[in-house]
């Protein structure tokens, strides 16, 4: 079943690059979004930490590190270390996938 | 030096490490490195073992490199597999002891073997520079190998293909589409259970993992581990050739 949760998080932002949108509106016909392969990369940073921190506190971890958190993982991913850029890579793949899934219900 | 008793140094197998064949080197020391070792010793070394191999793991605090630095040298092991922690040229043992970093290491306890490390990292340098030094293949991961804990299990599953395809007689190629495909079906799995997050944390290990398919500085794609039997083959082919030589040269 769809997590019903999504739809209210971002995932890009509106075209006029003023606010972020959620999964809902992203989805809704007519409405004005940048499409999520032509956000920047800060757009995409700024999408990633607002999605981990609306979010519950996350299992992820690495071998080096251990569980992560939200706390670090939002460290990370702003501070454009190796390891955020893979939390990053991976928040995207994943708000990739929810949106494919979305757009089925 | 070997405490039997203390569940961090478990030995599997032989005792003696002059007759291993797979030789497991385990960090076996924080949350993350436990719960590998865990899935490693049901998953990865009892199979193993019950395929005929030989096998020494090293785990805990026994996985330091004074201890097993002269184990190595004279252990004539084919293949060494592990977890711990990594840098892009560095492989770490119990409580971050050195194990292996670039140009640092006894060429002789690497070469000719074939070499996993279930770690972060280290297929940036340290792969290249083992293949450097004679190991036939290297397969590990070029950053973060990430898993999400409750299903932790499934992660390194897909990791110890690796080992367990080796171990069946598998050539290297062979082995990276097993793990490839093993990825496949639990990445497909988890998007038909709408659980994003951790396809795209498994699809993400699987585009890190480098092998010899994927880099040729990783070794050889054809590089296999001779089971026990071959070798017992072997031995048994010279045994005769000697045996034979002085009649035939008679």
């Amino acid at each position: 079943m769809f997590p019903v949760e999504q739809w209210g998080l971002p995932v890009s932002f509106s075209a006029d690059q003023t606010k972020l949108v959620t999964l809902h509106e992203y989805l809704t016909p007519g409405f004005a979004s940048i499409p999520v392969e032509n956000l920047t990369l800060p757009q995409r940073i700024q999408i990633a930490v607002q999605r981990i921190q609306l979010q519950p506190e996350s299992d992820l971890a690495t071998i080096n590190d251990g569980i992560l958190g939200k706390a670090r993982m939002i460290q990370e991913i702003q501070a454009g270390t190796d390891l955020g850029a893979s939390l990053l890579e991976i928040e995207q793949e994943a708000t990739n996938l929810i949106i494919a899934a979305a757009r089925k219900e | 030096m070997r405490n039997k008793s203390d569940p961090q140094k478990t030995n599997h197998g032989e005792a003696d490490p002059l007759n291993a064949i797979a030789v497991g080197l385990e960090a076996n020391f924080d949350c993350q490195t436990r719960l590998a070792y865990k899935y490693r010793s049901d998953n990865v070394y009892a199979p193993l073992l019950k395929s005929g191999l030989k096998l020494q793991v090293i785990a805990g605090s026994d996985d330091m490199k004074k201890v097993i630095g002269s184990a190595f040298k004279i252990s004539n092991s084919n293949y060494i597999t592990g977890c711990g922690h990594g840098g892009s040229d560095a492989y770490y043992g119990y409580k971050n002891d050195l194990i292996f970093a670039v140009k640092s290491y006894d060429r002789r306890n690497v070469q000719d073997k074939i070499i996993h490390f279930l770690s972060c990292r280290n297929a940036q340098e340290l792969g290249p520079d083992l293949v450097s030094s004679g190991c036939s293949a290297f397969f590990g991961y070029n950053n973060d190998f990430v898993f999400h804990v409750k299903y932790a299990d499934i992660f390194f599953e897909c990791d110890a293909q690796i080992d367990l395809g080796f171990a069946a007689g598998l050539m290297a190629e062979e082995v990276h589409n097993k793990v490839i495909a093993t990825f496949d079906k639990y990445i497909q799995q988890f998007r038909d259970n709408n659980q994003s997050y951790e396809a795209a944390a498994l699809a993400y290990n699987k585009r890190i993992l480098r092998s010899p398919v994927l880099d040729s500085n990783l070794g050889c794609k054809n590089a296999r581990l001779e089971s026990p039997s071959v070798w017992r083959r072997a031995l048994n082919w010279i045994a005769e050739g000697l045996t034979l030589r002085p009649k035939s040269t008679m």
